[in-house]
C-alpha cells in the first residue's frame, strides 16, 4: 500500500514548495482577515453588552470570541485546496485527455497536492497561531482547561479532524471542478462554493445561532459543520452536541458529565466527518468517470 | 478639460466592447457579489436577532435594518470608487513590476488619468445594485424620513466618499512607483471598509478617531446615518466636514502621486 502511494509524493513536496514560495502573500491575507474577524468580535462584544442573558445560544461571550478566533484560525489555514482551478485549466487547455492516460489515480493525485499545501499551512502558520492564541487566551481566563487529559484529547482529535477537514473541503473542489466538464462557468462558482462553505461550516456564526429548529439540524447533518465548528468546538473542550439544534444526542446526556463523555462525542465527530469525507470524494471518483466516458466517446 | 471628458469617453467604449465579449462572466460575479452580500448580511442578522436591539458604547440603539442601512449605504461609494479606479489594484500589484506602465510615460497625457480611464469596471454595478436595493429595503422598516437635508448628506457623502476611497488608493497604488509592489499594503488599507458596514461607536475611541480621520471610512458612512436616523449630527455640518476632508485627502493623494511618480525607474519591458 506504501509503496503504491509512494508515486504521489512528489505532487505533496511539489505543492508544498509552491505554498511555501507564497508565504509572503499568505502573512498579508492573515493581517487582512484579522481585520475583518477584528471587527466582528467588536459586533459581539456590543451584542453581548445589549442583551440581558449572559448566555447566548450556548455560548458566553469570552467562549463567543475564542471561538471566532480558533474558527477563522482554522478557516483560514486548513482549506488548501487549488484543485478546483487546476482542474478547470486542465479542461479548459484541454491537457485533461493526457492527464487521463497517466497511470496515475488524478483524484488522489490532487489530494496529494492539496496536503502538500496543508502540511505547509498548518506548520508554518497555523500551529504558531493556534499556540499564540491559546496560550493568550489561557491567560486571560477566556479558555479552561479541566484536566490535561481532556487537553490530550482535545488535541489529538483537533489534529485529526485538520486533516479530514481538508480532505473534505478538497473532496468538494474536485466534486466542483469535475462539474466543469458539464457546465463552462468557473471563477464565479469558486467564489460560490467558499461563500457556502464559509457559512454553512460555522465560521462565521455558530450553527446554533441559524433560526429554526428543523434548519438548525438541516445544516448540522451537513458534512461542512463537521469542517470547521465540531473540530474548533472540540479543541476548546465543548462537546458540539450539547448545543440546540443536534441531531445527535450528546455522551453527556446518557454518561453524565466527565471526560469519557466528552471523549465518546469527539469520536463521534471524527466518525461523521470521516463518513462525509468518504463519501464525497466517492461521488467525485463516480462523477469523475462519468465524465471521461463523455471525454473517450467524442473523441479525446 | 472638455477634451479629457471626451478622450475618457473614447477609453470606456473600448472597455465596454471588451467586456460585453464575456458576459457570462460579468452575471456570475455580479451573483457571487449578491450572495457574499447575502451571506454577510445575514451573519450580522442572526448575530444581533438573539438580542431587541445593539447597544453602543454612547448609548444610542440600533436596529438589525438600521445596520441594515449603513451596510447597504456604504456599498455605494465603494462602488462608485471601484467604477473608476479599479486599474489601480493592476497598477499597484505587478503593472509596475512587470513594466506595462512604461507606455503611459510616453503618451502626453497625465498617467493618472491614463491609468484611470483604462478601465470601467462593470462589476462595480454589482455592488451599486445591491447597495440601493439594501437601502430601499431597509429603510421600509426603519423610521427614517426623507427630508432634503438627509437626501443631500448622502450624496454629499457617496461623492465625496467615493474620492475619499480613490485618494487612499492613489496614495498607496502611488508608492508601486518607488517600490515596484505596493499591493499588498493597498489591500490592507483598502479592507478598512469592512469596518465601514458598522455603526463606528461599537468600537473603541482609538479605532473610531482611525476611522474618521485616518482612513475615514466610518466617515461617510455610519456618521451621516447617525446624523439621519438619531439626530446627533447636524446634516448640512456634517456634509461639510465630509468635502473639506475628501478634498484634504484628493489634494495630499495627488501630491503623493508626483512625488511618486518623478521616482520612477523603470524594470525595463
Amino acid at each position: 500500500m506504501a509503496s503504491k502511494l509512494r508515486k504521489y509524493f512528489p505532487f505533496f513536496k511539489a505543492n508544498m514548495m509552491s505554498v511555501l514560495s507564497y508565504r509572503f502573500n499568505i502573512v498579508v491575507w492573515i493581517i487582512v482577515t484579522a481585520l475583518e474577524v477584528m471587527a466582528s468580535l467588536f459586533l459581539w462584544i456590543a451584542v453581548y453588552k445589549s442583551s440581558l442573558e449572559p448566555v447566548i445560544n450556548g455560548f458566553t461571550m469570552k467562549e463567543m470570541i475564542t471561538y471566532m478566533v480558533f474558527a477563522n484560525i482554522f478557516s483560514f489555514t486548513t482549506f488548501a485546496s487549488g484543485t478546483m482551478e487546476s482542474v478547470t485549466d486542465d479542461v479548459k487547455e484541454g491537457t485533461i485527455a493526457m492527464q487521463i492516460t497517466k497511470p496515475i489515480s488524478y483524484q488522489i493525485r490532487f489530494m496529494f497536492t492539496t496536503l502538500g499545501g496543508l502540511f505547509i499551512q498548518i506548520f508554518l502558520f497555523g500551529f504558531p497561531m493556534y499556540i499564540i492564541a491559546y496560550v493568550v487566551f489561557y491567560c486571560i481566563g477566556f479558555v479552561s482547561i479541566t484536566s490535561i487529559y481532556q487537553l490530550l484529547i482535545s488535541i489529538i482529535i483537533f489534529l485529526l479532524l485538520i486533516v479530514i477537514s481538508c480532505l473534505t473541503n478538497e473532496a468538494i473542489s474536485f466534486f466542483t471542478g469535475v462539474l466543469t466538464f458539464y457546465t463552462n462557468a468557473a471563477f464565479g462558482l469558486n467564489q460560490m462554493q467558499q461563500i457556502v462553505i464559509a457559512f454553512l461550516s460555522g465560521t462565521a456564526i455558530p450553527i446554533s445561532f441559524f433560526p429554526g429548529d428543523i434548519f438548525k439540524k438541516i445544516v448540522n447533518f451537513l458534512p461542512f459543520a463537521g469542517m470547521v465548528q465540531n473540530p474548533v468546538l472540540i479543541l476548546l473542550g465543548k462537546s458540539p452536541y450539547l448545543l440546540e439544534g443536534n441531531i445527535i444526542p450528546s455522551a453527556y446526556s446518557y454518561l453524565g458529565d466527565g471526560l469519557l463523555s466528552f471523549a465518546l462525542d469527539g469520536i463521534i465527530v471524527v466518525i461523521i466527518a470521516s463518513f462525509w469525507c468518504v463519501i464525497l470524494s466517492l461521488f467525485g471518483t463516480i462523477l469523475f468517470n462519468q465524465a471521461i466516458k463523455k471525454v473517450t466517446v467524442h473523441g479525446g | 478639460m472638455f477634451r479629457y471628458i471626451k478622450l475618457y469617453f473614447s477609453y470606456i467604449k473600448q472597455s465596454i466592447i471588451g467586456r460585453l465579449e464575456f458576459k457570462a462572466d460579468l452575471f456570475i460575479s455580479i451573483f457571487a457579489f449578491f450572495l457574499a452580500s447575502a451571506s454577510s448580511l445575514g451573519t450580522i442578522y442572526l448575530t444581533i436577532s438573539s438580542v431587541p436591539s445593539l447597544i453602543d458604547s454612547n448609548g444610542i440603539s440600533w436596529t438589525f435594518w438600521e445596520i441594515g442601512l449603513i451596510y447597504g449605504f456604504s456599498l455605494i461609494p465603494i462602488g462608485l470608487d471601484h467604477l473608476f479606479t479599479d486599474e489601480l489594484w493592476r497598477v499597484a500589484y505587478f503593472r509596475v513590476a512587470n513594466g506595462t506602465v512604461d507606455r503611459y510615460f510616453l503618451r502626453p497625457l497625465p498617467i493618472l488619468f491614463q491609468i484611470i480611464a483604462e478601465r470601467f469596471q462593470f462589476d462595480a454595478f454589482g455592488e451599486l445594485i445591491v447597495g440601493i436595493f439594501l437601502i430601499v429595503i431597509c429603510s421600509l422598516n426603519t423610521s427614517v424620513c426623507w427630508n432634503f437635508q438627509a437626501i443631500f448628506l448622502l450624496i454629499v457623502a457617496s461623492v465625496f466618499g467615493a474620492i475619499i476611497i480613490s485618494s487612499l488608493k492613489i496614495i498607496f497604488s502611488s508608492l508601486a512607483f518607488r517600490f515596484k509592489k505596493s499591493g499588498p499594503l493597498l489591500q490592507i488599507v483598502y479592507n478598512f471598509r469592512d469596518y465601514s458596514r458598522y455603526p463606528i461607536n461599537i468600537f473603541p475611541k482609538v479605532l473610531q478617531f482611525i476611522l474618521c480621520f485616518a482612513f475615514p471610512f466610518g466617515l461617510f458612512s455610519s456618521l451621516p446615518f447617525e446624523a439621519i436616523l438619531k439626530g446627533t449630527y447636524n446634516c448640512y455640518y456634517l456634509s461639510f466636514i465630509i468635502a473639506g476632508v475628501s478634498i484634504l485627502f484628493l489634494s495630499f493623494s495627488m501630491f503623493i502621486w508626483i512625488i511618486n511618480i518623478r521616482k520612477y525607474e523603470s524594470t525595463g519591458s
